[in-house]
């Protein structure tokens, strides 16, 4: 196996799940799979320029957020898109059913937020990526992440009620 | 009472279904052939063109009209306005074949690498 195609499998390993999870909540299953596969192919073609010594997991949910947005702009020009996180991604949740119904109920109500800022809760407490991070995905200051965060969490608990 | 972060943080992640990450191999494998075949294409095509202007300069040297070249540089100004009509006689003399080979292989090396290309971009959507 190349020297490439390991890297590339490590990274796979490692972020796979990530992604898809990312993915599924704005777009839903089948378009999630299909999404993960032209992630993962973007980032086959460019392992070259990943950079071990900066953020990786920055440089990955940048390629996939970019596959994402062109994704639901091609959508969007076809009409409305609008995804409920349901029973149906149930069977491939991680971790124990105790707690899944409020996952749910969590994932649902942030797909109400506006966009900027169920971004940032999604990288944020979903994905679990720093406020760092998460400024060098959306390209905007630290300062700018936290108080989306601060706003956006506002909302969710108002939603939440 | 767990605090409201907590709450957030404890989302349950999802996990990408074993026929979906096999897909992705697949699909990884795929680009990685083709990646080769098309790189090694690229190369062929670009040498094979590059041999074939290496032999259309030769035989333009070895065989080109030098008198008419001489006229040419000599009087220029008057030339210039029956450039088009004058043209040909500069190159008379360069065997056809290789001005056909020439282009022969430029045509093939364009229509391959961008029939590739495309290919390739189409496999990384599909």
């Amino acid at each position: 196996m190349s020297k490439k195609r390991d890297l590339f499998e490590g990274v796979f390993e490692l972020y796979r799940d990530q992604i898809y999870s990312y993915l599924v909540q704005s777009v839903g299953r089948v378009d999630a799979e299909d999404l993960v596969q032209e992630v993962f192919i973007k980032v086959f073609k460019n392992i070259n320029k990943f950079n071990r010594a900066k953020s990786e997991a920055a440089w990955i949910y940048t390629i996939a957020r970019n596959t994402l947005y062109d994704f639901l702009r091609k959508k969007k020009s076809k009409g409305n898109y609008e995804v409920c996180v349901d029973d149906y991604v149930v069977e491939n949740t991680v971790g124990e059913s105790k707690d899944l119904d409020e996952s749910i109920a969590v994932r649902n109500a942030a797909n109400k937020l506006k966009k900027d800022r169920r971004e940032v809760i999604v990288l944020h407490y979903f994905q679990g990526l720093s406020y760092e991070e998460i400024s060098r995905i959306i390209k905007s200051p630290i300062n700018t992440v936290k108080s989306r965060i601060s706003r956006a969490k506002s909302d969710l608990k108002e939603l939440l009620k | 009472m767990r605090s409201f972060d907590s709450k957030l943080s404890n989302v349950k992640s999802f996990q990408l279904s074993k026929e979906a990450v096999s897909r992705v191999e697949n699909a990884i494998d795929l680009v990685e052939i083709f990646g080769w075949v098309y790189l090694a294409s690229k190369y062929i095509w670009s040498l094979v063109t590059l041999v074939s202007f290496g032999y259309l300069i030769s035989e333009i040297i070895n065989s080109v009209n030098y008198e008419a070249w001489t006229v040419f540089w000599q009087n220029k100004s008057v030339l210039v306005n029956n450039m088009f009509s004058f043209i040909p006689a500069l190159f008379e003399g360069v065997p056809l074949s290789a001005v056909a080979v020439f282009i022969g292989c430029l045509s093939l090396s364009i229509i391959s690498i961008t029939a590739g290309k495309l290919t390739f971009n189409r496999i990384n959507h599909e």
